[in-house]
């Protein structure tokens, strides 16, 4: 019965006029409930949080891309060296190069070889060379 | 027929006499409620309620009992910043950070491991190996530091396996959330030779997924298969089977909201820095995740949350983003957290009385029915007078019921949380309220109506006959004539009579009264106004 009062005043206090408390998660949860003295009106888990999380609730409506990952070199080396023990590849490869004299040119075309055949961190490691030597 | 007796009567035989003559009507408003609630058809309204009681009955802190005691579990969480730095925010989670958390989680000593993460074979790392587990390996492998690559993903996923496989075999109770469905048929087949490899070695696969009803979670599935259900079956020793593909219709129960204050005790992989620093009781048996806790290393932590725990149960899942929330009464919550708190549910259960809840709306309903009759009686009473003054007092016997309307209903709500916060009953308070607000306002306002003109015109009867025997008819039936307010003749009858006339012609005869009115009819202008002017100037 001694809640009552309580009762009354968030019948009388509203959602809108109370400030909620934010929070995810029972880390915080248990950080606020473990306070001195929690309050039922306002804070993490709070009475007033709850009715105000009820009334509004914002999501992101997106999802973020994954960050681009740094080329792991010894990686795609290992890649390169699967590719070129491939004899179709290498017989690509060559064929490639006695055409083309340029070594820009030649690190391009491998890199559109070595994605052909999806040796995908192989082709990275071209584009990273070429790039290297077009600065 | 006889005019009713003016004989005095004490007020309890006035209520003896109510509830004889309306008992009827007072018992069909409860059990109707009853038996829409039983069906499930107040679960909006009632879900609502659980959810504030059930906040205050968690946030307001009783002792600690034997009961309280055994309900008890550490929830470890992959928090945000490990997220971020240890598993490089990468879906699905980087299996060599998973492999390096579970061994320091196996460290100490779990008696029940509930993982709730999808642990199968990740598509990325093409073809799983399917070498033979090597004990020594799987304790030993040197783990890879850095952002996660195929070679040492696919290795550690192997390793992965083979280590919950070999602490399941050993006696380590182990249940995993079952996997989201493949697509690819090779996926899906990849998938069921993973479960079934698992299974061999005595490891749970069962369904995680939790009931959220207009956007809620207060209920879990009881039914065998369910991730929750078998962490309790293995708890009480038992190893329950899931069900068969078979449809089988869903069951729930109630998540005790008390557990998660008092029994979920989350170990997050690593301390998030505290936004404020506020005094901190000692008296809790959970470690607290502030600034002086972030320094020590998680499995000590791990350790020190898993001492006062009888049976050693860890919980295991992510606590980080918004993918895995859901609303409880205690705010936004973790998935695995809600998983752990569903299991202690089980342990401390919120129980349902369905007997004590109809006796309870029933014994409301007829008390709430003298105070239905006392208001609304005198309200039609007073609206029915020959006396201006008593007209005009009327509306506020209906303010009146509204007052008691709404204590009542807090009251109930008080009662409810009581009895939820001391004896883990749920007693909800919405088919109380439903039912009053129904009777009070519907049924009873129209019953008293048709009692107080049923009474007036049996006076009427009284007075007329009384005026022909005083051979005074005429004057009688034309003053009778004269109480009645005659129909607008116009639209423009009726608008200047609202406004003006109406209390124009009272202001000569009785000055309190046309006050009352003229206040009323300003509420009434001010109301339309203010409507008027939202539409104009908003």
């Amino acid at each position: 019965m001694q809640f009552a009062p309580h009762l009354i005043a968030v019948a009388l206090l509203g959602s809108s006029i109370a400030s909620a408390g934010e929070c995810t998660g029972s880390v915080e949860l248990q950080n606020y409930l473990h306070a001195q003295a929690p309050s039922i009106l306002v804070g993490c888990g709070s009475l007033m949080t709850i009715v105000d999380k009820l009334m509004h609730r914002a999501r992101k409506s997106g999802r973020r891309l994954e960050d681009d990952q740094p080329l792991n070199t010894s990686e795609a080396q290992a890649n390169l060296n699967t590719a070129l023990r491939d004899a179709a590849i290498r017989r690509r490869i060559e064929q490639m190069r006695r055409a083309v004299s340029d070594e820009n040119m030649r690190l391009a075309y491998e890199a559109a070889i070595l994605d052909e055949e999806g040796y995908y961190n192989a082709r990275d490691l071209r584009i990273m060379q070429l790039l290297d030597r077009l600065k | 027929m006889s005019l009713p007796s003016d004989a005095p009567h004490s007020w309890w035989d006035r209520v003896v006499e109510h509830i004889r003559d309306d008992w009827p009507a007072v018992l069909f408003v409860p059990t109707l409620i009853f038996a829409l609630h039983y069906h499930n058809w107040l679960n909006a309204i009632d879900g609502y309620a659980f959810l504030l009681i059930g906040n205050l009955s968690a946030i307001v802190e009783l002792p600690d009992t034997t009961e309280t005691k055994n309900a008890r579990a550490v929830v470890v969480l992959i928090d945000a910043d490990s997220q971020e730095n240890r598993y490089y925010e990468h879906s699905p989670l980087p299996r060599c950070a998973l492999l390096a958390d579970l061994r320091t989680i196996y460290a100490a000593n779990p008696n029940l491991l509930a993982i709730d993460l999808d642990l199968s074979p990740a598509v990325w790392l093409g073809k799983r190996l399917k070498d033979q587990c090597d004990k020594a390996e799987s304790r030993l492998i040197d783990l890879p530091v850095g952002p996660p690559n195929a070679q040492d993903e696919l290795r550690c996923q192997h390793q992965l396996y083979c280590l919950i496989q070999e602490k399941a075999r050993n006696g380590t109770g182990t249940v995993v959330m079952a996997p989201f469905n493949a697509v690819n048929k090779v996926n899906a087949a990849e998938q069921n030779d993973w479960l079934a490899e698992m299974e061999k070695a005595h490891v749970q696969f069962r369904r995680a997924e939790l009931p959220a009803e207009y956007g809620l979670v207060i209920t879990q599935y009881t039914n065998n298969d369910t991730f929750a259900n078998a962490v309790y079956g293995l708890y009480r020793g038992k190893q329950n089977k899931a069900e068969s593909s078979a449809p089988t219709e869903q069951t729930t129960s109630l998540i005790n909201p008390r557990v998660y204050a008092s029994g979920v005790c989350p170990v997050p992989l690593i301390v998030p820095k505290p936004d404020s620093e506020s005094e901190k009781r000692a008296d809790t048996w959970c470690p607290l995740n502030d600034e002086l806790n972030a320094k020590v290393p998680f499995l000590q932590r791990l350790n020190k949350a898993l001492q006062p725990l009888k049976r050693r149960v860890v919980f295991f899942g992510a606590g980080y983003g918004h993918d895995d929330t859901f609303l409880t009464p205690l705010g936004e919550l973790y998935g695995v957290e809600i998983q752990a708190a569903a299991f202690l549910s089980r342990i401390l259960p919120v129980r349902k009385s369905e007997l004590a809840a109809l006796a309870g709306d029933v014994l409301l309903a007829l008390l709430f029915s003298l105070l239905i009759a006392a208001f609304w009686g005198r309200y039609f009473r007073h609206r029915m007078s020959n006396h201006a003054r008593q007209r005009q007092w009327a509306v506020l016997y209906v303010a009146f019921l509204s007052f008691w309307f709404i204590l009542v209903v807090l009251l109930t709500c008080a009662v409810s949380l009581e009895l939820l916060r001391r004896g883990g009953v749920w007693l909800s308070p919405a088919p109380i309220a439903i039912g009053m607000l129904i009777d009070a306002f519907a049924l009873g306002s129209v019953h008293e109506a048709i009692r107080v003109s049923t009474e007036q015109k049996l006076e009427l009867v009284g007075r007329l006959k009384a005026s022909q025997a005083a051979g005074v008819f005429n004057e009688a039936a034309n003053t009778e004539l004269d109480q009645y307010r005659r129909h607008p003749s116009s639209w423009w009858d009726s608008v200047a009579r609202f406004l003006v006339l109406d209390w124009y012609r009272l202001w000569e005869r009785q000055r309190i009264a046309a006050a009352a009115l003229i206040l009323k009819r300003a509420v009434w202008l001010l109301c339309i106004a203010y409507a008027a002017s939202l539409i104009l100037f908003h």
